[in-house]
């Protein structure tokens, strides 16, 4: 794991201010939630957030989600690329851009699936079993988002590998 | 099926990431057995809708606070009173200080990034080898993913679907045992290398100091006595961790200003990201290797060897450290678990035990090149080339290589505690 500088990692620009604006409110909104949880059963136990856990994980989700185009962005997906660094530079571009070419795909496919998981609990109705009774669907959302956001990225990885103009994403 | 492993392998060996390996290899497995796809992001959607796997990204963001926060530097100042004066004072200094950290973050590669920053300098201040420093904090920082809390455990735990507070507690004495045998080394070495004694500390600047450590020190006493005292669950361990690790670094170490709160926790939330996409496609992954019959068939080819449980573990010791010198932890813990925790049923095998001997093997992945971890850091730190790490670290992972041994082999030094606390399972 990485624990490079946020400067490093983060995204540049007003988009990549923007995202780690919403990423960080959504985390520290689930620590919040769970600390308050934490003291309300110890203080106020008839007060305790049933659905305290169930909006922790739709919070932290949401905000992973959100983070795997950034993820992506800055190249900072775990591989083992001992073997292709051994590689001359030539070789390694190619490897890079079937690496990226089937990030394409693959974040693409799971994108396309994931709509339909999506929509599939937006038609059926499908709620929550806690209190709350909290549609699914925009719990699920979040890896379609997720996931799209992560296809435009490896697009844009592709095209300024293939040196079609677009800067290196 | 030879397929379908060929591709696996290949697409690893190309350098893909982690995830898009599992995530392809399952595609084309569930296509090839002629299965629809829909279930597999459903499966996705299913397996991140946990709250036990809410810890990662808290454990992730509490280590990230820590590592921006000055609390190690609090830490290193109260630990330095109290043992600086030994020989090799600084190297003790370091062990301490990581053992403390270790039981406040669960990442050791936060442990030797935030150690390593303020004590390497010191200890090049004060005279010792570059090696030598870069050697003991490599070393030291793997006790992050040994003594609790751990990321390692929390995700061994979630694919062994084992109690992760026994496991938390299985690494308590193997890990005190290892910043022992750190800490002899060091002194030893010191000594036979006439390193100079530092300065002893004065009682009321030790007090000072260690009152100033005091918020820190008490992090582990709070949340992991919150945690084995019933209160809290271990993912509200995870967040007060992060929680609290956040109001020190802003409030009481001012390392991070209120400003910096939302970036840096995005900065944690995106650590986490690299992990947790690969942890949902290894669940789905380890889904298609039982569905497929691999882990019944590794159980009957290792059970058709009549393999002991002692046998099969010097297997799998030199196994995870093969796969250790060339994956990082995660990755190594998400494709091997899938197919060999089925085998410790037949082979009589405590899962606990397992995680521990599993978890030393990662904390050698991190200190074994060409791809170890904290090698990595430590030469980033000292802006020094690899092998300059590598020379300092060999002792080490001698020592802990004995130790994994012992451990492996008496398995009460894991078990006794978790044994003690909640019962013999």
């Amino acid at each position: 794991m990485d624990f490079s500088p946020p400067a490093e990692a983060a995204p540049r620009g007003l988009i990549g201010r923007l995202d780690a604006l919403v990423v960080g409110a959504l985390g520290i909104a689930a620590l919040g939630l769970a600390s308050l949880n934490v003291l309300l059963r110890t203080f106020a136990p008839r007060h305790a957030i049933e659905w305290g856990d169930e909006v922790q994980v739709y919070l932290v989700v949401w905000a992973v989600c959100l983070s795997f185009a950034a993820v992506t962005a800055a190249d900072r997906h775990v591989r083992a690329d001992l073997f292709v660094g051994m590689m001359p530079g030539p070789v390694q571009r190619v490897f890079g851009l079937l690496g990226d070419g089937l990030g394409l795909v693959m974040a693409g496919t799971l994108c396309w699936l994931a709509v339909l998981v999506t929509y599939e609990a937006w038609d059926f109705g499908d709620v929550s079993t806690t209190t709350l009774r909290f549609p699914l669907w925009i719990y699920t959302a979040s890896l379609p988002v997720g996931m799209g956001l992560m296809t435009f990225t490896y697009l844009l990885r592709v095209l300024a590998r293939l040196g079609l103009g677009v800067r290196r994403a | 099926m030879s397929m379908i492993l060929s591709l696996f392998g290949g697409l690893l060996i190309l350098g893909v990431p982690i995830w898009l390996v599992m995530g392809t290899t399952a595609f084309v497995a569930f296509l090839g057995e002629g299965q629809a796809l829909l279930p597999m992001a459903q499966k996705m959607v299913d397996e991140l809708n946990s709250t036990t796997l809410l810890a990662v990204p808290y454990f992730v963001a509490a280590a990230v606070f820590m590592e921006r926060g000055n609390v190690a530097k609090a830490l290193i100042d109260a630990a330095e009173g109290w043992v600086g004066g030994i020989p090799g004072g600084l190297g003790l200094v370091c062990v301490a200080s990581c053992t403390i950290f270790a039981a406040m973050c669960g990442s050791s590669v936060a442990t030797a990034m935030a150690m390593g920053t303020v004590l390497v300098p010191a200890m090049l201040r004060a005279g010792y080898e570059r090696h030598f420093a870069a050697g003991i904090v490599a070393a030291s920082g793997t006790l992050g993913i040994l003594i609790p809390p751990s990321l390692a455990f929390v995700v061994y735990g979630v694919l062994a679907d084992e109690a992760i507070t026994r496991l938390f507690l299985g690494g308590v004495i193997p890990g005190l045992l290892q910043a022992g045998a750190i800490a002899a080394w060091v002194v030893y070495y010191a000594k036979r290398h006439g390193y100079a004694r530092e300065q002893k500390v004065e009682p009321a600047e030790r007090r000072r100091r260690t009152l100033f450590a005091l918020p820190a020190l008490s992090v582990p006493v709070i949340v992991l006595g919150g945690l084995y005292g019933g209160v809290v669950t271990l993912t509200e361990c995870a967040a007060l961790s992060a929680v609290v690790a956040l109001g020190l670094s802003v409030f009481v170490y001012k390392g991070i200003r209120p400003a910096e709160i939302l970036p840096v926790m995005a900065e944690a939330v995106r650590n986490a990201a690299a992990i947790m996409i690969i942890i949902a496609l290894a669940l789905i992954f380890g889904h298609w290797v039982t569905e497929a019959g691999i882990a019944t068939r590794v159980v009957q080819w290792a059970t058709g060897l009549g393999l002991t449980w002692w046998q099969f573990l010097i297997g799998i010791n030199l196994l995870l450290l093969f796969l250790g010198m060339f994956l990082e932890v995660f990755s190594v813990l998400l494709l091997t678990m899938p197919v060999l925790l089925p085998l410790l049923q037949p082979l009589k095998i405590d899962p606990v035990h397992f995680g521990v001997v599993v978890v030393m093997n990662m904390e050698l992945a991190l200190l074994t090149p060409p791809v170890g971890l904290n090698l990595f850091v430590l030469a980033g730190i000292l802006r020094c080339p690899l092998s300059e790490v590598v020379r300092g670290v060999w002792p080490f992972i001698i020592i802990m290589g004995l130790l994994l041994v012992l451990v492996t082999y008496v398995p009460a030094i894991a078990t006794f505690l978790p044994n003690l606390v909640y019962g013999a399972p």
